[in-house]
């Protein structure tokens, strides 16, 4: 290997001068050819982030999930399961399972409802009837019936949803999921 | 410090003597375009790992899923349709830049000894690559790709002996399916890649050990001839179409074709300075730097051109595709095969399909890889330069003739084809009309989309069943009988419905003689009814009213009649019931009163439960009335030419017009057509089936896009 050092000092000035010219001129033009497929495989990597959900996708109406015979005034809440009309990437499923709810009556005959999934980290809670509580499988999460949390392993209480009651016995959910995690109610 | 950082690295790993190693070969007689090529491969080699990880993490591979992802990743996905494109057009990149590759290796004699391993690797390489090609073609699971990738397998098949297994294996189990998709996945995305990059590490290790070749001086010459014949050749393409002696269509385009070529042989030949000798870095670099962006900017540029890669109708076994093509780089095989004389041979053979698909293309190929060892001998190099720019040649002329012959050629096989791709195309766009729609894609798939299209799907029966009596004028020497029935619609022309349009509604009451004349031509049991028809009560009423209609003073009372009719068929441009011009028209249908004299009342012959309005806003939907206009009359007119009325008109004609009062000469279909075929070709007719808004999402626009004029035609027609 021949070393540029072994010419006269003006010709390895120049060499250097054209060397660093070269050099700098090389990585750019090579940098600039690859950034070119990085750039748009990024953003299309990026899609989750960048582009917005398109609106009226799962549940952002009202869903019919059961009926209110199934309640009874100060009985234990229910657990309901919840379908609608959902578009998963490509395919749109005109019934499919969205996720679950517990309703519940109270004397008055008034509906409260709850989203199933616990706040904390995302499993399904589940209703003990011996305690009268919300308890979560995973890290024991655990709420009274009206929501409220009686650990502080939730970082809130349990998610409340707009409930209603059509036709005398329908019971209609405004069905939404919230981030897990987080001590505000933020929609997802 | 980061002079101490870097000594540290160094000190632990050797990285600078790696970077030298890689960086500082040596090139003998200086850097030269003519390098470029084997670093531009690995460049597009690259372009395609990084496009490939990317649609790889959309795409789903199975039956009713592949398509649907693609579709996604075209329309909705940021920069979907340009990933896809770089990957699509990047990878035919590869094929051109591969045989220019192979070209300066063989012209330049760089296969030669010490380097007859390399060059055999590099075969392997050109091998992988082809196949990437094709287990690619075949993942976006549409017309195309499916039926060019199934004649692939069939060839495989051919194969003796061990064929028929290598084919169920390749496919997954004897038939396409999930399995083919997931089995092509892995190839195209998992294994072949893996091989491709063994063997390329070990092209370039070799190359490095014998180190770059300079080109001799034969090749010089013979790159020098070669260029000016393509100059020659291409100034007298684009003379001879310029004083009009040929009518081929892409003259010029061929021209410049030969152009290109004669400049890249110029490159060959180009003897150069003798220059000192310099390095890969940055010499060479900056030379293949230029070369790659040039090429990145040829594929980003088909890409932008032809608004990425294309997506036809979803794959269906059950629809014919007469445009089957394999990719342009295996069309001169395709072209091959089709010569009478192969197939001639491979009879005479006993071999069949597998001398003109397996054989010969093995034997070329054979000879090709011989190269390196008939260059042992005297003239051998020669020999193999001549080999090579023959087989060039005529797969090149091969490639030529199948093209001219698929887009160009006046033949009826040319004229099919380019139909069948206008067709793919037509379907391919309707499909994304139909999943972009709120209904979406179904968990079934898309193919179902158009299945249960009646736009699509309604032509198709129509020109099997209707048309032969129901000629279209356009078509009336297609047949041999004379039609005989009025002509209701084209299939050619689907959008367009003469059938109950506001025309043929006028034809019946004014001229319904002349209308109907075509039944004079039913023969046999069915002419009596024919010559009812023709004779009827209708006919008299439209002798005998036809003057009072038509009379100037008259004019907006027959239009508000005819509007009367047109609305019951709910047809997309048909007003609401209660407008007042169709109220109006419904006075004159009961009473006949027009503004100058009256007609006979159509309620004295004909029975109609009228369309009207219920509810209000969005409850807003329109009902038959309870109460008939009259009583129990035949021809039935209630919802005349909409989708009930026509299906069950169709199913059996007398539903409408049966006993004393009506009769009809057309044949009952309920026994040849099925319920959805009976229900695809009555909505098609009645124009009841989905359309799309003019203002489609501007990010997601197909690729073969309506002409701007045509849209804002459209829009116009909308805001009215």
């Amino acid at each position: 290997m021949t070393d540029p050092s072994d010419h006269g000092s003006t010709a390895h000035q120049d060499d250097m001068r054209r060397g660093f010219l070269f050099k700098f001129s090389a990585a750019l033009v090579g940098g600039l050819s690859a950034i070119i497929p990085v750039a748009f495989g990024g953003g299309f990597f990026l899609t989750p982030l960048l582009k917005k959900k398109k609106g009226g996708e799962d549940g952002d109406s009202f869903l019919m999930v059961g009926s209110t015979d199934s309640l009874t005034p100060g009985g234990p809440p229910r657990a309901f399961r919840v379908s609608g009309t959902k578009t998963d990437a490509w395919t749109t499923y005109a019934e499919a399972a969205i996720g679950s709810v517990y309703v519940s009556m109270n004397e008055a005959g008034n509906l409260s409802a709850f989203n199933a999934t616990c706040p904390h980290l995302g499993c399904t809670v589940n209703y003990k009837a011996d305690a009268n509580s919300y308890i979560c499988p995973c890290h024991d999460s655990a709420f009274k019936p009206d929501g409220e949390r009686t650990n502080d392993i939730p970082p809130r209480p349990m998610d409340s949803l707009e409930v209603e009651i059509r036709n005398n016995t329908e019971v209609w959910v405004k069905f939404q999921n919230f981030r897990a995690g987080t001590s505000e109610k933020i929609p997802v | 410090m980061i002079k101490r950082l870097t000594d540290w690295l160094d000190h632990r790993t050797g990285y600078r003597d790696l970077m030298h190693e890689a960086l500082n070969e040596p090139i003998p007689g200086g850097a030269k375009w003519r390098y470029v090529w084997g670093s531009t491969l690995t460049f597009t080699f690259f372009v395609q790992v990084i496009t490939g990880f990317c649609l790889w993490m959309a795409y789903s591979p199975s039956a009713t899923s592949a398509w649907e992802s693609v579709y996604y990743i075209q329309y909705h996905m940021l920069f979907g349709w340009v990933v896809r494109g770089i990957h699509h057009f990047a990878a035919q990149a590869m094929m051109i830049l591969l045989m220019l590759h192979l070209m300066q290796v063989v012209i330049d004699g760089a296969y030669k000894a010490p380097r007859e391993v390399n060059f055999w690797l590099g075969l392997v390489l050109m091998q992988i690559v082809m196949f990437l090609g094709l287990t690619g073609y075949l993942l976006p699971w549409d017309q195309k790709g499916y039926y060019a990738t199934r004649v692939a397998t069939e060839i495989m098949g051919s194969a003796p002996l061990v064929g028929p297994y290598m084919q169920q294996l390749m496919q997954g189990g004897t038939s396409y399916g999930n399995h083919t998709l997931t089995r092509f996945f892995a190839l195209h995305a998992g294994i072949l890649p893996a091989m491709l990059v063994g063997f390329l590490a070990l092209h370039i290790y070799v190359f490095r050990r014998h180190a770059i070749h300079t080109h001799s001086e034969v090749s010089v010459t013979s790159s020098k001839v070669f260029s000016i014949a393509c100059v020659v050749i291409a100034a007298g393409i684009a003379i001879a179409k310029y004083f009009k002696l040929v009518s081929f269509p892409p003259a010029y385009a061929i021209a410049i074709i030969f152009v290109v070529l004669g400049f890249f042989a110029f490159l060959f030949g180009r003897k150069g300075k003798p220059e000192p000798e310099s390095r890969f870095w940055p010499d060479q670099v900056l030379k293949d730097g230029v070369a790659c962006l040039a090429v990145m900017a040829a594929i980003l540029g088909a890409t932008m051109y032809w608004h990425g890669a294309e997506l036809t109708a979803p794959a269906n076994p059950s629809e014919a595709y007469s445009a089957a093509r394999p990719e342009w780089y295996y069309l001169f095989l395709f072209k091959f095969l089709q010569f009478e004389f192969v197939s001639q041979w491979g009879e005479m053979t006993h071999l069949g399909e597998a001398l003109g698909a397996i054989v010969i293309p093995g034997i070329l190929f054979g000879i090709l890889a011989l190269m390196p060892i008939i260059a042992y001998f005297r003239l051998g190099h020669k020999f193999n330069v001549a080999y090579l720019w023959t087989m060039i040649g005529i797969a090149g002329a091969l490639t030529g003739i199948a093209y001219y012959e698929d887009w160009y050629g006046d033949t009826e096989e040319g004229r099919d084809f380019r139909a069948s791709v206008a067709e793919a195309h037509r379907d391919g766009h309707r499909t994304v009309e139909l999943a972009m729609s709120e209904t979406g894609i179904p968990p079934e798939g898309a193919a179902t989309l158009l299945a249960n299209d009646p736009l699509t799907q309604g032509p198709k029966i129509f020109e099997q069943y209707c048309l032969s009596c129901h000629q279209t004028e356009s078509r009336f020497d297609e047949f041999e009988e004379k039609p005989q029935a009025p002509g209701l619609a084209d299939p050619a022309n689907r959008e367009e419905i003469f059938f109950g349009s506001r025309a043929w509604t006028q034809a019946v009451l004014t001229d319904f003689g002349g209308h109907f004349s075509s039944l004079a031509n039913i023969t046999g049991e069915r002419a009596e009814a024919a010559q009812a028809i023709l004779e009827g009560s209708m006919k008299d009423w439209s002798d005998s009213n036809a003057e009072v209609l038509t009379d100037p003073e008259n004019k907006d009372d027959y239009k508000a009649l005819v509007e009367f009719l047109y609305t019951q068929s709910q047809r997309p441009d048909a007003l609401a019931p209660d407008d007042a011009v169709v109220q109006r028209g419904q006075e004159i249908f009961v009473s006949g009163e027009m503004t100058k004299g009256s007609i006979d009342a159509c309620v004295d012959c004909h029975s109609m439960h009228a369309l009207t309005t219920q509810g209000e806003g969005n409850l807003l939907k329109f009902v038959l009335q309870e109460e008939p206009l009259s009583e129990d009359l035949q021809p039935v007119l209630t919802g005349y030419a909409g989708t009930e009325w026509l299906k069950n008109f169709i199913a059996n004609p007398q539903a409408h017009y049966a006993g004393e009062y009506g009769n009809n000469a057309m044949p009952a279909f309920e026994s040849q057509l099925s319920e959805h075929d009976l229900e695809m070709v009555s909505r098609w007719l009645a124009k009841d089936y989905y359309i799309a808004p003019a203002t489609a999402s501007h990010d997601a626009k197909p690729a073969d896009d309506a002409p701007p004029a045509e849209d804002e035609a459209k829009e116009a027609a909308n805001a009215e």
